[in-house]
């Protein structure tokens, strides 16, 4: 037979409409009766239904045959559905050259996640529902970001703290933009302020095989004893050069990379990594495109979100490295 | 002769406005409401009229509340959404908790990453729709899959060939899924058929990172083999870590062939040589059985398979006598 909501909610004391918010609405239920209630229902077997009344958000994303996001999109798009699912809210993915449909999709709100100038551009023609950037600054539309600023103050403070004074950075995004002008301008005034000489390295993607390789010798020729590579897959394929070139990390340089999931922990050796918090990035885009009280800064346009460092075993002590 | 949108309205006893809306998902609408709307209009076989309805391509995956699934999961999703781009189509993402909404008219067509048996039972009637599941697990669905079994025999070619005789075989224990199962019966026939052992262990999935080293240990100390076969996207990365901590010179001392994980592979020391999927053949793949379902072909449940490449790098090299 069939367990129906009300067979749950009478075993549990409790009214029907209450057993079907913990399965639709947790938040909003005491979690010992929540408890109860699914203890109940799994245990008589019940499968609840779903609520159907359920927001549904857009996701503006680029045209792949035009433009590959990489490692990042992986790890974007991962957090994406994560989080989506944690609150359950629904995604629809659109190529940008379809936000046009947007208005006729009943959506709740839509994220952008484009990061070409061209793509940019046309983000802020959506004017029919609230659109919020992922981790890029268009005029007009709200955004959270990662705070690339303060991301690479920790990687220098802590390369500093290791007694590093002569510190390279190699910029290899896939797209150069505000992000990557924010890095380096970060970069270049910390070192004015600080007794420390700086080298600067910027790569283009499409030309990374060969220039990789240029750029880490004429940093190794001025003396450089620690790098610093954002980008989440730069850190691994730096480490390949240097491996090459029989340079070892961290006896002969140290490294400071972008987190690259399930992957900067097991290199050897496993790579000192600032990590974006994308899953927090996300969480606050959805809040704020759903427009929801709790967001206090609705009305400024950038929300930034901190970058972690996380220590490994990719950057030592410039005493025990090799040359100074 | 299917029904009319008044009549669904007047059988489920409310507006033509909310039937609308209910098609529209327009989430004003009442769950209960919204369900009974869309009881009815199946039972009253009314198909929604709109010139939207054929833009939407429902991509069913499994609840991803926790952690993360890995690459794969958003390497298939950006290839289906970039397929989808050029038919026009928009990707829709359902999870389990969402299916109660796959009656809701709109979609084209289905996308099945299902393949727990929960979720499965818990998918409503989708038989007036085209549904292609890219898990060979659901005997329901047409499907297109990658061809597990060729993508071994390639890997044991190429490493007996470099005259591998021990071999040795590092997986994940997760779930028995097909494509695991298949590998490994694959991995047995073949090797038996050559008269060659098979040296097997599995591994739990713990964030640990040198949790493996045991495993590894065990393998290499047992079977004592030249080569490893590792499947799984972020296997590899993991055992050369563990492998390296063991003091384990590659590819002298030991071979390995692991699964592509793209932008990735070709920087690890030293570069491995690797089974490539192709999420881009197979979404493509999956698009064109879903139009020729939709032109009325293929009644019968169609099987395609994708065949893996072998990447060749320096991760595998003759075994020391």
């Amino acid at each position: 037979m069939k367990i129906s909501i009300t067979d749950i909610a009478k075993e549990a004391g409790v009214s029907p409409s209450t057993v079907s918010r913990v399965f639709n609405e947790r938040d909003k239920v005491k979690a010992k009766v929540a408890d109860r209630v699914i203890a109940i229902a799994a245990n008589r077997g019940y499968s609840p239904h779903y609520s159907t009344k359920r927001e549904t958000l857009g996701v503006i994303v680029e045209d792949p045959d035009r433009f590959r996001m990489e490692s990042y999109g992986a790890m974007l798009y991962n957090s994406l559905i994560r989080i989506a699912s944690r609150r359950h809210i629904r995604l629809e993915f659109f190529t940008i050259d379809k936000i046009n449909s947007l208005k006729d999709r009943h959506l709740r709100g839509a994220l952008s996640a484009v990061f070409t100038e061209a793509s940019i551009a046309s983000v802020p023609k959506v004017k029919s529902i609230p659109v919020v950037a992922l981790n890029v600054l268009i005029p007009g539309v709200l955004s959270v970001c990662s705070d690339e600023v303060s991301g690479i103050r920790k990687a220098m403070d802590h390369l500093a703290s290791l007694g590093h004074k002569r510190i390279g950075f190699i910029s290899c995004d896939i797209v150069t933009n505000w992000a990557t002008l924010k890095r380096i301008e970060a970069f270049e005034d910390y070192v004015k302020q600080s007794p420390f000489e700086a080298f600067l390295g910027q790569v283009q993607r499409s030309n990374g095989e060969t220039e990789i390789p240029r750029t880490l010798a004429a940093l190794f020729k001025r003396g450089a004893t620690a790098i610093i590579v954002p980008g989440e897959r730069w850190g691994i394929t730096v480490m390949h050069h240097l491996d090459l070139i029989g340079k070892s990390v961290p006896e002969d340089i140290s490294i400071v990379a972008g987190e690259f999931e399930h992957n900067s922990e097991f290199l050897n050796p496993p790579q000192t990594c600032l990590r974006q918090n994308l899953d927090k990035i996300v969480d606050l885009a959805i809040e704020r495109s759903l427009g929801e009280p709790s967001t206090k800064k609705l009305t400024e346009e950038t929300v930034w979100v901190d970058f972690d460092l996380i220590v490994r075993e990719s950057t030592a002590p410039l005493m025990t490295q090799s040359k100074a | 002769m299917g029904a009319t949108i008044s009549e669904v309205a007047k059988e489920a006893g409310v507006s033509v406005g909310t039937v609308s809306r209910v098609f529209h998902r327009n989430p004003s609408v009442n769950a209960d409401i919204a369900e009974k709307v869309n009881i009815t209009a199946h039972k009253l076989g009314y198909v929604p009229r709109q010139s939207s309805k054929e833009d939407t391509i429902a991509l069913m995956i499994e609840q991803q509340e926790s952690t993360g699934t890995g690459g794969y999961l958003s390497i298939i999703l950006e290839a289906l959404v970039g397929e989808a781009h050029k038919r026009n189509l928009r990707v829709d993402v359902f999870q389990p908790s969402d299916f109660t909404l796959l009656r809701n008219g709109f979609l084209a067509a289905a996308i099945s990453l299902l393949y727990r048996e929960s979720s499965l039972s818990a998918l409503p009637n989708l038989s007036d729709l085209p549904v292609v599941s890219l898990k060979e697990i659901t005997p329901s669905f047409h499907s297109v899959c990658m061809n597990e079994r060729q993508g071994v025999e390639l890997a044991l070619n190429y490493l007996i060939d470099a005259g591998h005789k021990r071999i040795g075989y590092l997986s994940l224990h997760d779930e028995l899924n097909w494509a695991r199962s298949t590998r490994e019966t694959a991995m047995r026939e073949i090797l038996e058929d050559r008269n060659l052992p098979l040296f097997k262990e599995q591994f739990q999935n713990v964030s640990e990172p040198l949790a493996l080293a045991h495993y590894l240990n065990k393998l290499l100390y047992i079977g004592k083999p030249t080569a490893i076969l590792l499947p799984g996207e972020n296997t590899a990365v993991q055992v050369m870590r563990n492998l390296n901590i063991l003091g384990k010179q590659l590819p002298e001392e030991l071979s390995l062939i692991g699964h592509e994980s793209r932008y990735v592979s070709k920087y690890f020391s030293p570069p491995l040589t690797c089974l490539a999927q192709d999420p881009e053949a197979i979404s493509q793949q999956a698009f064109a059985l879903l139009d020729s379902i939709n032109n009325g072909e293929n009644k019968k449940r169609q099987r395609f398979t994708v065949d893996y490449q072998l990447i060749e790098r320096d991760s595998v090299m003759p075994p020391k006598l």
